[in-house]
């Protein structure tokens, strides 16, 4: 199989029907898991990034997560719920609290003290006059919901997002998003979803090697779409991208300023990026203020559902329709395990720990880069980290197979992360991770380089 | 008052509701309201809310003045009854042994819920996608019948509600999410429901249901000839109960022109309608099932797709690609709910109460002119208030009169199209309290018709 043939199945996530992880399975699940892992695969729905699954977990605690067999992994991935860590005593504790209560689930109609908490805390810490809050228990319901406020805001349909991002699996979402995985085969999606590219100051297709160039660029092509539908509702990004690339803070002033000369909002889906990840509370800190902030993700305190959006007052414009009509929207149990998760990051400086031990897990991985030529590039902010995997640094080939094959050696030595793009190591740990858990990520990754050179 | 908002459910902003505000109220449940007034983004159907609640628990809401009521709604997710103590103690257990997992992974309470709903879910319906609500379930379905069929089109209802999201209300059928929002998925028809009683087709001047309802349904199908699926709710929560025939039928023309039948049985499934899915009343197995609300445990946002296994074509897509697909206290919470339902045939009592129940209101039809027409299937109950009989006219205004009413003595539900008392408790109910909340109702239309229009 070509690695030019796999390309369009290369995007969100690692791919889960390789021959790397055959072999993985083949030689590392127990009788036990095996057991376990058929019948996942008989009664789930298979699709893709997921069903077959990698193996089958018993627990997920700190920074860790755990197969049938008791071995451990660092999880470098968490699907982004373990901001706070996983299984963290105080959010459990506060859960346990709200279910002795007995006050779990709120029918919609009527509203409690720990939804009006999370909302009023939301407000209270979202930079600027960010302060109306609306809950749902999917990120892709809550990027919805920041799609269908713009077109009541604005009166408009028309929406700028960016390829390869991800925002959802909803039609609206999908429709928004730039992945293959999610838009071919599946029909006709929400109209009017128009895409640009993202700022990549590694690989550009115009060979840029200045930072100012790529902007310039990536800037232009949004104000060509908007000079030619003026009529745009939104501009919907991360501020961050998930591979991660992090763009300058004049892109997104740039960005910020054609939004304000068209009328179009400014919506960060900060589901992944949010909550402490990127060394400051939100993403958009580095940066700008959008006019609409989604979360998720670790808003569920790392083991329940949440997520919602954060929006400037003069947008509290509905009142006579609904945009998020959800079941689970004033959930106690869900608000009391966000509002824990909040009080977490808070009271263990988790934003600021993410930076130091970013700039910590960075500087290391920089250090890697200068022994081992299968990186081309280390990017991120705060313990939001991705290492690009080439062939040859000069031409960046794409060293996909290698990526491949050193995810599965890290997962054999107790590393787990996610590749995504293909070849990009996505490095996301809870932020709550110790320096020295840092170091043995670093040296397992070293291995698996090493192991994965010496078998080219 | 804009009568086109009265489908879903009661308004938030009647004087109605301002009376019985200002009546009921203390300062501190004010200051809960107005705080959460202060933070969420309004939206018609919830925020403002209607008060505040301290607990929930068995089929009592109660609210911060220590005030109980039945809770006659409670958003459907209260088939086992609120903070059910078999559930609240498996999520404890499972707190306790392993709170979350990411999704390329998977774990053994996962498996063991989507065994259980294969084992139960009837005909060959035998794979399963979870996500963490009933609207993703929806979109999940709808991506699977477009790669399952090569097309896009669908045929949906009026005034139905199938989720929030972009691609759920484009199939949805009312104006409250639709009106204003710009252009939706394309390819979405949608024929009037089946409801005998105010039919679009008058049947009712025919001497009752001739299927003409069906046969509009057979001849889009015939006319289109490319349509992926028929999505609709079996049983609307209006209620509408349509006869067998209706969906024996339109399972026939389905499969005549090669489209698949999607029955959304988020609110209804596991029990309520007397039969575990509802679909069963109607011997009609759809190609695919979708669930939600009370699959949670009445404490955990989690719906499922249960898709027949022919249907196992996507395994190259993302249909769902949900934080939460394999959440074990979720799973171990919809676990404990189904074991709960079995070991007390509640779907056999809700089948029992709800004969009983319809009886009741029949005889209550009988004194009160005010009743137009009751209906019922199992606990899936409703009152339909009129100013007159022979014209059917909407008695709109009544109806809120006695929920407000109602609500001062101790009994919550919710109004459908602004004059039908939807009526879904717990499953758990007894059958004392079904008459004593029965008899509430009845007092209240009594007052009614005397002309008391005090909500207090």
């Amino acid at each position: 199989m070509s690695a030019e043939n796999t390309r369009p199945i290369w995007e969100q996530g690692d791919v889960n029907l390789t021959a790397a992880r055959q072999k993985y399975w083949t030689e590392n699940l127990s009788d036990q898991i095996k057991d376990w892992f058929a019948k996942d695969a008989k009664y789930f729905l298979h699709q893709a990034l997921s069903t077959p699954v990698m193996t089958v977990l018993s627990q997920a605690s700190g920074a860790w997560i755990q197969d049938l067999d008791g071995k451990r992994y660092l999880d470098m991935h968490g699907n982004g719920v373990h901001n706070a860590g996983f299984n963290h005593p105080r959010v459990l504790e506060a859960v346990r609290r709200q279910l002795d209560e007995a006050l779990t689930f709120c029918p919609r109609r009527y509203t409690n003290i720990p939804a009006v908490q999370l909302a009023e805390k939301l407000a209270t810490v979202a930079p600027g006059d960010l302060c109306r809050v609306l809950f749902c228990p999917g990120g892709s319901e809550a990027v919805e919901m920041a799609l269908m406020l713009a077109r009541m805001v604005t009166g408009r349909f028309k929406t700028i997002s960016f390829w390869d991002a991800y925002h959802g699996t909803g039609f609206g979402a999908a429709a928004v998003g730039g992945e293959e995985h999610f838009h071919s085969r599946v029909g006709p999606l929400v109209p009017g979803a128009f895409h640009v590219q993202f700022p990549d100051y590694y690989r550009n297709p115009w060979g840029f090697a200045r930072k100012e160039d790529v902007d310039a660029e990536c800037l232009r092509q949004i104000e060509q779409v908007l000079q030619r539908e003026p009529e745009m509702a939104a501009l919907i990004a991360e501020p961050v991208s998930a591979k991660p690339v992090v763009p300058t803070r004049e892109f997104w002033t740039g960005v910020r300023a054609l939004c304000d000369a068209y009328g179009a909002m400014l919506i960060f889906d900060e589901i992944i990026e949010g909550l402490g990840r990127t060394g400051k509370m939100f993403a958009c800190e580095h940066y700008v203020q959008p006019d609409i902030l989604v979360l998720g993700k670790s808003l569920g305190g790392g083991l329940l559902p949440f997520a919602g959006i954060v929006t400037h007052e003069k947008y509290n414009i509905l009142q006579d329709r609904s945009i998020g009509h959800y079941t689970h929207e004033k959930n106690a149990l869900c608000a009391a395990a966000g509002l824990a998760g909040l009080e977490v990051i808070e009271t263990e400086a988790l934003s600021q720990r993410a930076d130091e031990l970013g700039t910590y897990f960075f500087r290391a991985l920089e250090g890697l880069r200068d022994k081992q030529a299968l990186i081309g590039n280390v990017t991120g902010l705060g313990l939001h980290l991705g290492i690009e995997l080439v062939k040859d640094r000069k031409t960046k080939e794409k060293a996909v197979q290698e990526a491949e094959a050193v995810m599965f050696s890290a997962l054999e030595q107790g590393l787990s992360f996610k590749v995504i793009d293909g070849n990009v190591l996505t490095l996301r740990p809870a932020l709550t991770i110790s320096r020295e858990e840092i170091d043995l990520a670093v040296d397992i990754l070293d291995r698996a380089l090493e192991a994965v050179k010496s078998e080219d | 008052m804009n009568d086109q908002h009265r489908s879903e459910g009661d308004i938030n902003s009647s004087p109605q509701r301002q009376a019985w505000q200002e009546q009921n109220l203390d300062a501190a449940s004010r200051a809960l309201l107005d705080a959460d007034r202060r933070y969420f983004l309004q939206q018609s159907l919830s925020t403002p809310c209607l008060n505040g609640l301290q607990h929930c628990k068995g089929i009592y809401l109660e609210d911060l003045q220590g005030r109980r009521y039945m809770d006659f709604h409670g958003n459907n997710v209260h088939q086992v009854g609120f903070a059910n103590p078999k559930v609240l103690e498996t999520i404890k257990q499972q707190l306790d042994d392993c709170s979350f997992c990411t999704r390329r992974y998977t774990h053994q309470k996962a498996v063991d819920l989507a065994r259980k709903l294969t084992e139960l879910a009837p005909g060959d319906l035998n794979k399963v996608l979870l996500c963490p609500g009933g609207t993703g379930a929806v979109g999940m379905a709808l991506k699977l019948a477009r790669v399952a069929t090569g097309r896009h089109k669908t045929i949906s209802m009026w005034d139905s509600f199938h989720g929030a999201s972009l691609d759920a209300v484009s199939v949805g059928g009312e104006d409250v999410f639709r009106k204003d929002m710009g252009p939706l998925l394309p390819g979405t028809e949608h024929v009037p429901p089946p409801d005998e009683y105010h039919c679009f087709y008058e049947c009712y001047e025919r001497g009752g249901c001739d299927l003409m309802c069906a046969k509009y349904v057979e001849y889009i199908l015939e006319k289109e000839g490319d349509i992926a699926a028929v999505l609709a709710e079996p049983v609307r929560s209006t209620p509408y109960i349509p006869k067998p025939e209706y969906w024996q039928r339109i399972r026939q023309a389905c499969d005549r022109h090669g489209a698949l039948l999607i029955f959304d049985e988020i609110p209804h499934a596991l029990g309520r309608t007397g039969k575990m899915f509802t679909c069963e009343n109607f011997d009609v197995i759809p190609d695919m099932l979708v669930i939600g609300k009370g699959l949670g445990g009445g404490v955990f946002p989690l719906a499922a797709l249960i898709v027949r296994e022919k249907l196992d074509v996507a395994g190259d897509r993302a249909l769902g690609h949900y934080t939460h697909e394999k959440n074990p206290v979720a799973c171990a919470a919809g676990l404990a709910a189904i074991e709960y339902i079995e070991e007390q045939d509640l779907a056999q009592q809700a089948f029992e109460l709800g004969r009983h129940a319809l009886e009741t209101m029949q005889a209550m039809m009988s004194r009160h002119a005010l009743i137009g027409d009751v209906r019922g299937l199992g606990l899936l109950l409703g009152i339909e208030l009129v100013k007159d009989r022979s014209t059917r006219e909407r008695a709109v205004e009544e109806a809120e009169t006695v929920m407000y009413k109602a609500l001062s003595k101790g009994l919550s539900f919710k109004l459908t199209m602004g004059s039908i008392l939807t009526l879904t408790p717990p499953l758990t109910i007894s059958r004392q309290e079904l008459d004593q909340a029965l008899a509430i109702i009845e007092s209240c239309i009594s007052e009614v018709e005397q002309g008391d229009r005090h909500v207090g």
